[in-house]
């Protein structure tokens, strides 16, 4: 445990819950978000609060709500929420519980605790940041804006039980993000987001890019590649350094939906995920090269609150190959991917 | 406020109290769907039948309202289904188009007024995942359901 890293985090990483905004307080949202990327089992944890500002649900509300889905071959898990009354959150510190769910921060560590009602599916586990974070504050989105902090890699310890499959997870490579901000799901924004970790954690170098579109995805707002070697942040390329190409579809057999009754009212089984997506940069004497192969995707799907409409998060698992050099040292990560296309 | 919908629940599963209770909820909790799914069907008539128990949905005057099943009544759409087939489609162990083809879920009509009543159901669902009280409600049911099912 790094006390550098671990008072960093402390002081930055911290739940916001932002009230002010200009007439905007009913569009608050805010997340962290954990990715567990093991050879085996994927996993994603997202404990998220969102306001409910249509004023016809009645009295206005913060939604709690818990994502937990595993990939050990095929997706599952669930989104689940969580009354206001069994839900605590404490501003200002890495902390909240939802009902018998809980993120801590303690001893430089996050420690998640989460388990389905209505699956058997539970995660303990104990995250150890290995890199400082970036902070990215008041980026546009939409007609609001978001703010994010990435930790590009984690080491997980800990235990996952998906059914009757017990995983005990050993320094397995892990990605966090956290995001607060105010806007609308519906808005004219989409995002594409993802992360290169080496299978082995004795590899030194991850990788987080980031794309904010339009909703149609013909005019960029924000394109960032950012690489990191060890702790350390090394270079951030962005837009006109950065080239992607998007080649094929991801044709998968089945396309699980979360929560599953989504699976009624956004039936398509052909997601807008490509099959393969490359990310050239090039600045100076530095260069990094990319390919995100997809393998596999489950969807989220959040209901607008523009309009009667939905958008997708498409959460696609696959492999990574990434090579390049950054301030004269050659580097290769090649590993396990999580990208998020949002459609 | 979901509390108030949920009140007056029956301890058995009625497929007439859970549509109308969902209409009430879906009216309150998420106009523009309810607004919308009243002129998808204005004037049409649906027969539905849930577990065994039959029901008309009638729409008209901006309002959907639930009646008994009336031998006077040519409904324009009939559908047909079970408790279970409703909480596998809820739960994604089958895909609607599973459930049609499977004759889990059996509709009959003109192709038209089923293809409307498809749209409607469509706004239906969209507005329920909007509406806070609508999970509490299929909870409440399943839980009915399975207790009444063993």
């Amino acid at each position: 445990m790094n006390p550098l890293l671990s008072r960093v985090l402390t002081l930055t990483d911290h739940l916001r819950l932002s009230t002010s905004a200009n007439g905007k307080a009913g569009w608050y949202k805010e997340w962290h978000h954990f990715c567990i990327v093991g050879k085996e089992l994927k996993a994603l944890v997202n404990m998220n609060i969102s306001h409910e500002w249509r004023p016809e649900a009645g009295e206005p509300v913060q939604q709690a709500r818990l994502i937990l889905l595993v990939n050990d071959g095929k997706w599952d898990g669930d989104i689940c929420n969580t009354p206001a009354r069994d839900v605590i959150l404490n501003r200002g510190q890495i902390g909240l519980r939802f009902g018998h769910n809980s993120l801590r921060f303690v001893d430089g560590c996050y420690e998640i605790s989460a388990a389905l009602e209505n699956r058997p599916l539970t995660v303990s586990l104990r995250l150890e940041p290995m890199a400082f974070p970036l902070l990215r504050s008041k980026a546009t989105l939409g007609q609001g804006t978001i703010d994010w902090l990435v930790v590009p890699r984690l080491t997980a310890n800990g235990t996952i039980v998906v059914g009757h499959r017990v995983y005990k997870l050993e320094n397995v490579p892990a990605y966090h993000d956290h995001n607060w901000g105010h806007w609308l799901w519906g808005q004219d924004f989409a995002w594409q987001w993802g992360f290169a970790l080496p299978a082995e954690m004795d590899q030194a170098w991850s990788i987080v890019f980031d794309r904010v579109t339009n909703r149609a995805r013909n005019q960029i707002q924000e394109l960032k590649l950012s690489v990191w070697q060890g702790d350390k942040l090394q270079r951030i390329f962005a837009h006109s350094d950065i080239e992607v190409r998007e080649r094929g579809y991801l044709y998968p057999e089945r396309v699980p939906k979360f929560p599953r009754i989504m699976g009624l009212i956004t039936p398509e089984s052909t997601p807008d995920v490509p099959r393969t997506f490359e990310i050239e940069a090039e600045s100076g004497d530095d260069r990094v090269r990319c390919l995100f192969q997809a393998q596999d995707v489950g969807q989220i799907v959040v209901p607008n609150e523009t309009d009667l409409e939905m958008t997708v998060i498409n959460e696609v698992s696959g492999l990574i190959d990434g090579e390049g050099v950054v301030k004269g040292k050659s580097f290769s990560v090649h590993g396990q991917g999580l990208f998020e296309f949002l459609t | 406020m979901a509390r108030d919908f949920l009140n007056s629940l029956p301890d058995t599963p009625s497929a007439g109290q859970f549509i109308r209770t969902s209409l009430d909820i879906l009216q309150v909790e998420c106009p523009p769907a309810y607004d919308l799914l009243c002129q998808q069907l204005a004037g049409q008539s649906v027969r539905l039948q849930i577990g065994g128990e039959a029901l008309d949905l009638i729409v008209r005057d901006d309002q959907a309202s639930v009646f008994a099943p009336s031998d006077n009544l040519m409904p324009d759409t009939h559908l047909e289904t079970s408790w279970q087939t409703v909480l596998d489609l809820a739960d994604a162990r089958m895909s609607l188009d599973q459930a049609v083809l499977s004759n889990a879920v059996a509709v009959k009509g003109e192709v038209a007024t089923v293809a409307q009543f498809y749209e409607g159901l469509h706004l239906y669902l969209s507005g329920a995942v909007r509406c806070p009280s609508f999970p509490l409600l299929l909870e409440h049911f399943r839980q009915v359901y399975e207790l009444s099912a063993g």
